[in-house]
């Protein structure tokens, strides 16, 4: 039993060793503190300025970029005192550095921005993703389009609609629908605008004259009702008898009587 | 021939004897006039009908058709010996079997479950992305018809199928089936009720059903369907077949089955809603009249282990085997914490009421539907049209809310699986197509768990109409589907509806009026109000949420819908027991009975057996009595008058052991013949005795003579003429009795009281009057 517990602690201290002589460079907790600080405030800045129209992916994917670095760089960073991130979480309820990191990371997940660029052995780029270059591509074309000087808003919908037809396609494609969201954001913010401009102006074409389907239906119902009325009078009647049942008292009166 | 009209007459002449030899009788028939007045002049109401034929279609009529089960167990000379040789090890052996029976019944009723399950998953699955997709194919067409007789089709073609099965092979297989293993567990036996071919026709009808789009839901047949296979495999053996396994001999009897049975339909309400302990005590609520510790043990163990087996094949059919998330078919979801205030309380009081009002008038229009089914609809052909028509004007019902109402909502916010476009613009679906294009049962899902603003108040309002509606004539049809899921879906949808109005009305108290609490409540309050079920539909709502703070609404809720419900009527699983007639044995016995005496409840002139008698007139008897039980008597002396008097009782056999005996040939002139004889000869024909026109009995043999005896039961239960009825009652309902002779004095057989006889005796609470009923009996109903 000792000897197992004596190779434990040997195990432990080696461990430790190489532990500390990874990050032996003295870092400044406070420099990189301030760097965070900055990271997460210009994000917040940047997120708020391009909330509407969402254009908060492809602009803020640097301000992100540099909160992800600040926070591993203080988790990574050691000095004398030990690793820099232990100086501020774990320590109070407030948890204010945490809080506000997670609350950036939420935010970019929330809106699948990572589906928008590149990712280089699972860490983010700021180059955007092939779909996003596609996307906007097709985008771009439409646009021309529908800003050209021979379309007015009574032709639109037959000039563009080639235009129209490929975007939403391609859109299709890439997006699971069933997913609450699930294409970055920023994406199907510019779909959805598209799509209801596109519906406001072009959608009356799905109406058609349905009175083929109509018929049909009032058949259907009128058949059910007349089903059940038919059933009345064309079935007999039938007639249960009662069966006698012999009682004391009764069979006692019958004979008396 | 000739002893049988001997007997007969002397019965006429026991009857006439009355007056004068039995002293103890005389206060009874001092003048038969002013009896047979203070009869009529008692509380109780007689329906009077003219020339004895009724209606078909009425709650007052019980059917002859209906026989009791037999818990009583027969303590013959067979059994005593049976006792005295085995011991110990042969009672703990019996004892290890049911558990192990137990075990199997949880297993295999979650497997049923489960194929049932992921079969309607597969197939709507497909229906639906077809339907979806072709709907927004044609629309731009403008051929919109093409996927309305799509839609039609795939309701119909199913449905046909389900309720050709359901008419042609099964009738009983038909609807939830709650009602029968209702009436099983009560001690009456259904005919087909717990057959092999009832469970293959109830579990394919029940998929086809819920494919078909018909308004129903799959819990119910599922608790049926549990009851079958407790009843099948603790037989070990299979009469359909013909195959016997040669286990379990000991449990083949009414008194061991119905105990499985009551375990096998807590193991199906565990496995339909995963709920176990709303699966014990449905069970417990539902009927079980003999109910003790270890039993009650046994079933919880029979329902865990059933929604744990569910749990495991259903959550590694979704790919993720292991984590235990799937308990139950109904999955209502998790619901996000809400919190309730003490002053909703009365609130919630009144939705309850508000369903019990709807329920009441669901069960009426119900009512009505089924005796016009029960008069009219009697062909099987019909029955099968009538199912078809049904789920077409099912499919024309959601299409034309689809099409007539424009309820668009953007694409994403909310989990929908197929997104129908219709009229809405790109990028938006149609809700209510959203709605019906899935299960009932996701649509429930929807329902309580969709964030607020999903439904706008319009389609809601016009699709809990639509739906109640449409369910109301549903149920009942020849398909089998339970209407749980329906009833939760109608009273969901008013219950968000009152959500709407809320928040219109209190557009600040957005953090209290959450949607999802109002249509859970809408749900309880709706199913409360249509099935009047109380602790088990608590616990079951509670489980299947998994919402524990939850319960004090949910059982006020439930409290006031039975309690408005019952002021207008009975419920509809009650309602369709009345319209077939059987003769269910209430908790209670009704009130103001203490005044009706056993000489006036028991069947007359009874047809008794001698303890030795000949063979050629028992099987007289046999022939021409219905009767399923004897008393046996001691041969009646003549008196001085030269009238007989009754036979003195000695002891009951049962119609089945009579038929085993002469089948067998245990008659006294014989008796170097017999082969060894035990209990088991009884029980190895278990549960389907032959006929008496079934049994070859030879001329010779009917000179012989038998000794009843060692087989008839020499102590059965009997009570004084004098005994009150809801004495008889009680008794009856807590032993699970079949017979019970009348005596006299001197403990001579002057009547016999069967189920039917005390089941006449019915209590009627209609609009705040409570009355006992005194109801009559047909044969062809």
């Amino acid at each position: 039993m000792q000897e197992i517990l004596v190779i434990y602690f040997t195990f432990l201290n080696i461990l430790s060793i190489t532990l500390c002589e990874e990050s032996k460079t003295i870092a400044n907790c406070t420099v990189l503190k301030d760097d965070l600080a900055n990271a997460v405030a210009s994000f917040s800045k940047c997120a708020i300025t391009y909330s509407r129209p969402i254009k908060f992916c492809e602009q803020c994917v640097n301000q992100y970029i540099d909160v992800l670095n600040g926070y591993s760089n203080m988790s990574t960073s050691k000095d004398e005192d030990g690793f820099c991130i232990d100086g501020y979480v774990n320590l109070d309820k407030l948890e204010i550095l945490q809080t506000l990191y997670d609350n950036s990371n939420d935010l970019w997940n929330r809106a699948n921005c990572y589906k928008c660029f590149q990712m280089d052995n699972g860490t983010l780029t700021n180059v955007s993703s092939v779909e996003t270059t596609t996307f906007n591509d097709l985008f771009n074309k439409l646009s021309s389009c529908i800003n050209s000087s021979e379309v007015n808003v009574t032709t639109v919908c037959e000039k563009c609609s080639k235009q129209y037809d490929e975007l939403n396609k391609y859109y299709i494609g890439i997006s699971n629908e069933n997913e609450r969201i699930g294409m970055c954001m920023d994406i199907v913010d510019v779909m959805n605008g598209t799509r209801a401009y596109w519906s406001h102006n072009c959608c009356k074409f799905r109406h058609k004259n349905e009175i083929g389907f109509i018929i049909s239906t009032v058949i259907i119902s009128f058949s059910t009702i007349l089903f059940y009325i038919l059933t009345k009078v064309c079935s007999q009647k039938r007639t249960p008898v009662i069966l006698k049942q012999t009682r004391f008292a009764g069979s006692f009166c019958n004979n008396a009587s | 021939m000739n002893s049988n009209t001997d007997h007969t007459e002397n019965h006429k002449d026991a009857v006439f004897s009355v007056n004068e030899t039995s002293s103890d009788l005389e206060e009874l028939t001092n003048s038969c006039n002013d009896y047979s007045k203070s009869l009529l002049s008692s509380l109780r109401r007689r329906i009077l009908t003219s020339d004895e034929v009724v209606e078909p279609g009425t709650l007052n009529i019980l059917s002859a058709k209906y026989e009791s089960l037999d818990y009583d167990t027969c303590e013959n000379h067979l059994l005593l010996d049976e006792e005295r040789k085995k011991g110990t090890k042969y009672l703990i052996k019996k004892n290890l079997q049911r558990w192990l029976v137990f075990l199997l019944i949880g297993v295999c009723t979650a497997l049923i479950a489960c194929s049932i399950d992921i079969s309607i998953e597969q197939l709507s699955q497909v229906k639906y992305a077809t339907l979806s997709k072709c709907v927004d194919k044609f629309i731009v067409e403008g051929k919109l018809y093409i996927p309305y007789f799509m839609y039609v089709a795939f309701n119909i073609i199913p449905v046909f199928i389900g309720a050709s099965l359901v008419a042609f092979v099964e009738p009983v297989a038909a609807g939830s089936g709650i009602p029968q293993v209702k009436c099983y567990l009560n001690g009456v036996k259904v005919p087909q009720v717990v057959r092999i071919k009832t469970l293959i026709v109830k579990s394919v009808g029940v998929v086809l059903s819920v494919v078909g789009g018909l308004a129903g839901g799959k819990e119910g047949p599922m608790i049926h369907s549990g009851a079958v296979v407790a009843a099948g495999i603790s037989q070990g053996k299979s009469t359909t077949f013909n195959v016997d396994f040669g286990i379990f001999k000991h449990f083949r009897e009414d008194h061991e089955k119905r105990d499985f049975v009551s375990g096998g339909a807590a193991a199906g309400v565990s496995a339909a809603f995963g709920a176990p302990v709303g699966g014990v005590l449905f069970s417990l609520e539902e009927g079980t009249s003999f109910w003790n510790q270890s039993l009650t043990w046994r079933t919880f163990f029979a329902s865990i282990i059933s929604t744990f087996t569910l749990n495991v094949v259903l959550s590694t059919y979704h790919g993720v085997p292991g984590n235990l998330n799937y308990p139950g078919l109904l999955n209502l979801g998790q619901f996000e914490r809400f919190s309730y205030q003490i002053y909703e309380l009365p609130f919630f009081i009144l939705m309850g009421s508000f369903g019990g009002l709807l329920g009441a008038l669901w069960n009426y229009l119900n009512y009505k539907l089924s005796v016009w089914r029960i008069r009219y609809i009697r062909n099987k052909w019909l029955k099968v049209t009538e199912a078809c028509l049904i789920a077409a004007l099912t499919a024309t019902v959601g299409f034309l809310m689809m099409f007539l109402i424009n309820d668009c909502k953007p694409l994403g916010q909310d989990p929908t699986k197929f997104p129908t476009q219709m009229y809405c613009g790109d990028g938006e679906y149609n809700v209510l197509a959203s709605i019906w294009f899935q299960t009932p049962e996701a649509s429930v899902r929807s329902l309580f768990h969709d964030p607020p603003n999903t439904h706008n108040a319009l389609s809601l309002f016009v699709f809990v109409i639509a739906y109640y509606l449409l369910s109301c004539t549903t149920f009942g049809l020849a398909c089998s589907i339970g209407l749980f899921i329906p009833t939760l879906l109608t009273g969901a949808a008013w219950g968000r509806l009152v959500a709407v109005g809320l928040l219109q009305l209190f557009p600040n108290a957005t953090a209290l009026v959450h949607p999802g609490k109002y249509a859970l409540v809408g749900a309880a309050a709706q199913l409360g109000g249509v099935v009047r079920m109380t602790i088990s539909l608590t616990v079951i709502i509670m489980e299947t949420t998994g919402n524990i703070s939850f319960a004090l609404p949910l059982i006020l809720t439930l409290i006031a819908a039975k309690w408005t419900g019952d002021f207008f009527n009975e419920g509809i699983y009650d309602t369709h027991i009345q319209l077939s007639g059987v003769p269910l044995l209430p908790w209670e016995p009704p009130p103001f009975v203490h005044n009706i005496y056993a000489s006036e409840v028991m069947s007359h002139p009874v047809v008794t057996l001698r303890t030795i008698d000949k063979v050629d007139h028992i099987v007289e008897l046999l022939h021409l009595t219905t009767y399923n039980g004897f008393p046996v008597v001691d041969p009646p002396i003549r008196e001085e008058h030269g009238y007989p008097t009754y036979g003195r009782l000695r002891g009951m056999i049962l119609r089945s052991q009579l038929i085993v005996i002469l089948q067998r040939r245990l008659f006294n002139e014989t008796c170097e013949d017999w082969e060894s004889i035990s209990s088991s000869i009884f029980r190895d024909e278990y549960p389907r005795y032959a006929t008496i026109d079934e049994v070859f009995i030879s001329d010779e043999d009917k000179m012989f003579t038998i000794d009843l005896r060692p087989f008839m039961n020499p102590s059965p239960y009997s009570v004084l003429h004098s005994t009150s009825l809801s004495r008889m009652f009680r008794l009856f309902r807590a032993l699970g009795l079949r017979h019970l002779p009348i005596v006299n004095d001197t403990n001579e057989v002057i009547g016999m009281v069967t189920r039917k006889d005390l089941a006449r005796y019915r209590v009627c609470r209609h609009r705040g009057k409570i009355v006992v009923e005194e109801l009559l009996i047909s044969k062809e109903l």
